[in-house]
Formats: C-alpha cells, sequence, structure tokens
C-alpha cells in the first residue's frame, strides 16, 4: 500500500444516494478522503487494471465495494483485485444491503476474501457511524502495511 | 352366502366376492357337470346311474320349411349338451364379469390419474407461489429497501445541513418526512420477515428450551421492566421443537405488547403457563393490561391491524400477525381472549420436542 497524505478511496457502486451519504459521511467525520466512484463492476475493474480511459489511474488505498453491481458483481470485481500481484494487498470493504451472513455466504462461494464487511445502514445516523468504522478499518489497514514494511 | 370362493390374498386381504348370479351359475355347472360324470361312470359301469339310454329324436327346420334337420340324440347326449351350455353360459357370464371389472378398474384408474394430476398441478402452483414469495423477500430486501434508503440518508442531509436555514414549518416537515420512511422501513421490514417464516422451516428445527428462551427476551426488557415496576412470572416451561428465533420473536411480542399496552395506573403483571395437551404444549400469556374489545379477537392478528392511536401506543400493528404466523407454520393455533381494561390472554399451540423428528 501507498502511504499518501489523503488516502484515495475507490467507490464501487450503483447506487448515487449511497455515494452521496458516504461522502457527506466522511466529510462530517472530517476525513479529509479523495473519493472517485465506479458504477459498475466492469468500470471498476478497468479502473484497478489501468484500462481506456483510467490509462493514468493509481491504486487507491482502499476499495468500498458493493455486491449487487450492473455488467461484473462484487465478487467479479474481487477476484480481480486478489489475483493481481499489484492489487492483492489493497484493503477491500464489501458494503452491501444484504445482511452480514448473506454477504459472507456469496463472497466465500466465490472462492475470495474481502477485508471486511458491512450492511448498508437503513437511516442517516448509522450511516454516520459507518462512516467512523470505515476510518477505522483504513487506520488499522494502514497500520498493519506500515508494521510489514519495518 | 352361497358359496364361499375369495381366498385370503398373500396380503391377508380378501378380493371382492362374485355377485350371487355368478355364484348360483356356478352352482348350478358344477351339478349338472357331477350329474353328467356320474351318468357317465355308470353306463360304463354297466350300472345306469339315471333312467336307461333312450334315444331322442330332434327335427330342426332350417332357413326354409321344407329344409329339416332329423337328430337323434342318446339321453348322454342331451346331459353332455346341457352341461356344455351351462358351462357356456358360465363362461359367458364371467366374460362379461371380467369385462364390467376391468372398465371399472380403467374408469378408477383414470379417476386416480386424474387426481395424481390434479395434485401435481396444485404441488407446482404451491411451488410457483414459494418462489414468487421468495421472489418477493427478496424484492422487499433490495429493490424495495434502497429508495427508502436514499429517501431517508437524503432527508437526513437535508435536514443536518440546510435544517437551520428552513422556516420552522419546512423542519416540521422534513422531521415528519424521515419519521414516516422510518415507518415506511419498519413495515417492509416486518413483512420481509413475516415472508420468510415459513421458508425458513426447511431447516429442520432442534429441541430448545422454552425456560431458556424466556429468559433472555425478559433479560431484554429488563429496562423497561424495572421502569415500570413489572413483574414477570412463568412456571417451569417445556422443552419444543421449533427454530429459537421464531419461539423468541413470539415471547417477545407478547411480551412487548403486555408492557406496552399496560394500564397507566396499573404495574404490568404478565403470567406465562404451558400446558401439555397430546403431541403439543399450550402456552397462554396473561396480563393485567387495557384488554381489548372481545369482537375483535380475531381482527387483532391481521397484518397492520391496530387497536390503538400510533401516537398513543407505538408500533405497525404487525407483532401479532408474525405471532400468528409463527404458531400456523408449526401447525399450532393461536387465539386472544380479552376485555377492555381487564387485562388479554394469548393462547397458542406449539409441538412438543418429541414431535415431528422427521
Amino acid at each position: 500500500m501507498i502511504e499518501t497524505a489523503v488516502p484515495r478511496v475507490l467507490i464501487v457502486e450503483d447506487n448515487p444516494g449511497d455515494v452521496r451519504m458516504l461522502r457527506y459521511a466522511f466529510a462530517d467525520d472530517q476525513w479529509p478522503v479523495e473519493t472517485t466512484v465506479a458504477e459498475d463492476g466492469e468500470k471498476a475493474i478497468h479502473y484497478l487494471q489501468r484500462q481506456g480511459a483510467f490509462e493514468e489511474a493509481s491504486v487507491p488505498d482502499l476499495v468500498i465495494l458493493d455486491l449487487n453491481l450492473p455488467k461484473y458483481g462484487g465478487t467479479a470485481v474481487l477476484k480481480v483485485i486478489r489475483s493481481a500481484a499489484r492489487l492483492r494487498k489493497l484493503p477491500v470493504i464489501i458494503l452491501s444491503s444484504s445482511s452480514q451472513e448473506v454477504i459472507l455466504k456469496e463472497v466465500r462461494a466465490a472462492g475470495v476474501e474481502a477485508d471486511w464487511y458491512f450492511t448498508k445502514p437503513p437511516d442517516f445516523d448509522e450511516f454516520l457511524a459507518l462512516a467512523k468504522k470505515i476510518r477505522g478499518c483504513y487506520e488499522t489497514a494502514r497500520r498493519s502495511a506500515a508494521a510489514k514494511e519495518h | 352366502m352361497l358359496l364361499e370362493w375369495a381366498p385370503r390374498s398373500p396380503g391377508g386381504g380378501t378380493r371382492p366376492k362374485r355377485s350371487a348370479a355368478a355364484q348360483v351359475l356356478v352352482l348350478f355347472a358344477a351339478v349338472s357337470l357331477a350329474c353328467a360324470a356320474g351318468y357317465a361312470i355308470g353306463v360304463r359301469l354297466g350300472r345306469p346311474a339315471g333312467p336307461p339310454v333312450k334315444p331322442y329324436h330332434l327335427t330342426f327346420r332350417l332357413f326354409h320349411r321344407s329344409t329339416t334337420v332329423n337328430l337323434t340324440v342318446s339321453q348322454l347326449g342331451l346331459w353332455v349338451i346341457f352341461s356344455l351350455s351351462v358351462l357356456f353360459l358360465v363362461a359367458l357370464t364371467f366374460a362379461v364379469a371380467a369385462w364390467g371389472q376391468a372398465r371399472r378398474t380403467a374408469r378408477a384408474n383414470r379417476e386416480l390419474n386424474n387426481q395424481i394430476a390434479e395434485r401435481e398441478r396444485a404441488r407446482e402452483a404451491l411451488r410457483k407461489a414459494n418462489e414468487e414469495l421468495r421472489q418477493f423477500a427478496y424484492v422487499a430486501a433490495h429493490d424495495l429497501q434502497e429508495p427508502l434508503r436514499n429517501i431517508r440518508t437524503a432527508l437526513g442531509i437535508l435536514n443536518r445541513q440546510y435544517g437551520a436555514e428552513l422556516a420552522a414549518e419546512a423542519r416540521e416537515l422534513i422531521a415528519e418526512s424521515i419519521d414516516g420512511a422510518r415507518r415506511l422501513h419498519e413495515m417492509v421490514k416486518d413483512l420481509l420477515g413475516l415472508a420468510t417464516i415459513t421458508e425458513s422451516l426447511a431447516a429442520p428445527a432442534a429441541a430448545v428450551d422454552s425456560n431458556h428462551i424466556l429468559r433472555q427476551v425478559v433479560a431484554n426488557f429488563r429496562g423497561e421492566i424495572a421502569a415500570r415496576g413489572a413483574e414477570v412470572v412463568a412456571g417451569e416451561l417445556p422443552a419444543l421443537r421449533v427454530h429459537e428465533n421464531h419461539l423468541y420473536q413470539l415471547f417477545h411480542h407478547l411480551i412487548g405488547n403486555a408492557l406496552k399496552y399496560a394500564r397507566p395506573d396499573v404495574a404490568p403483571s404478565i403470567v406465562i403457563a404451558a400446558e401439555r395437551r397430546s403431541s403439543a404444549w399450550s402456552f397462554s400469556v396473561r396480563d393485567n393490561g387495557i384488554g381489548f374489545d372481545p369482537a375483535l379477537g380475531e381482527e387483532i392478528f391481521n397484518i397492520f391491524r391496530r387497536l390503538h392511536d400510533r401516537h398513543e401506543y407505538p408500533g405497525n400493528g404487525m407483532g401479532l400477525a408474525v405471532c400468528s404466523k409463527i404458531v400456523s407454520a408449526y401447525g399450532g393455533s393461536m387465539r386472544a381472549e380479552g376485555r377492555p381494561n381487564e387485562g388479554a390472554v394469548f393462547h397458542f399451540t406449539l409441538p412438543c420436542a418429541e414431535a415431528n423428528r422427521d
């Protein structure tokens, strides 16, 4: 993982309402992040593999990945991440409408693993709390990567 | 009964008996044959068993009056002809009976096949209905909740980001919208829960100690119980063969209702008891709350049915519908007794632990 002053977060999400809420919640938590949005699985894969319009794309510091996406689903994107040496250690958070049990079942059935799994909260205040958890996940991943480097 | 000729089948049952007419014919044929045989034997041995052999002269007119056939038949010959005729009649009778039986069997088979086809159609319809229910559950879980979530989060941002700039009435409208969206979310969630109760029965249930589940539910309400000075009394409860979360929901809704619908000036008292009835247990949850009109005893189990104002008693009227659905999913029944200001009793039955092991 590359250390950057402002964490780069790739949000793979097709619901603009969730993207807006996530951005608002990060800002509300005063967490300065640079967010990039991929609205479907294909765009996310192109972005991560620097294909087409994304040749200049940098590797994000964190991926927030929905499972139910147009074109390619979240598990296909996760497989791409875990199979590329350059991306393998990228911290990935699965954020889906399904229950954690269903999320885990779906991801494990695809033979891959994410780092964290969350269910999308139904309301505003819980979304704010989720943003704090996501920040905590990022900090944990950053500390873990730094410890390995040393 | 003329003749008992219906031997027991290997399986112990009996074949259907022949008609009385068939039995008479058989008896008659047997007697005729015996007479003919006895007479023939008598002639051979030189000791005629019947009247002496005396020829009969028979004349038949065939086709035309001028054409005649003259036959001379002995008495023995007549007996043989008679016996053969009787045998022929018996055989014909059997053939007709067999034909009738075959027709009846074919008709019965057709009816059976129709019934099987009808059941197959019903089974297929049920499978389709279950599939539609599963799809509904999926839609309720995902497709309906997404726009609802968008409404709630957008209203939250509007309220938080711009609320201070808006007039008081606008803020009130936003608050009402947020509350409406929250209630809609709860209703969708409850409908989803209701739709998936039967589906969750596909997994076999283990024996569960209802005392343990009740303790969990009471612990969950301990804050409210303490605040209202309520008492929850339960005798020794049995083990049941039900899914743990279903029993939890049952106790949760019933005890929650007893606490919610308590009389304002009376400390709630909730008594839970169980009584063995054949292969099931009959539970009762009794309270001393505000009760209800006995005429509404069945209606209160309807989905989203509320007897009181939402502001006075919050909730969406799904709790008892969920309870009733859970109980009926296990083949049990549920009913309520109550009178205004005299409390309510909810009765339900559930299978005991040793039942439904398959």
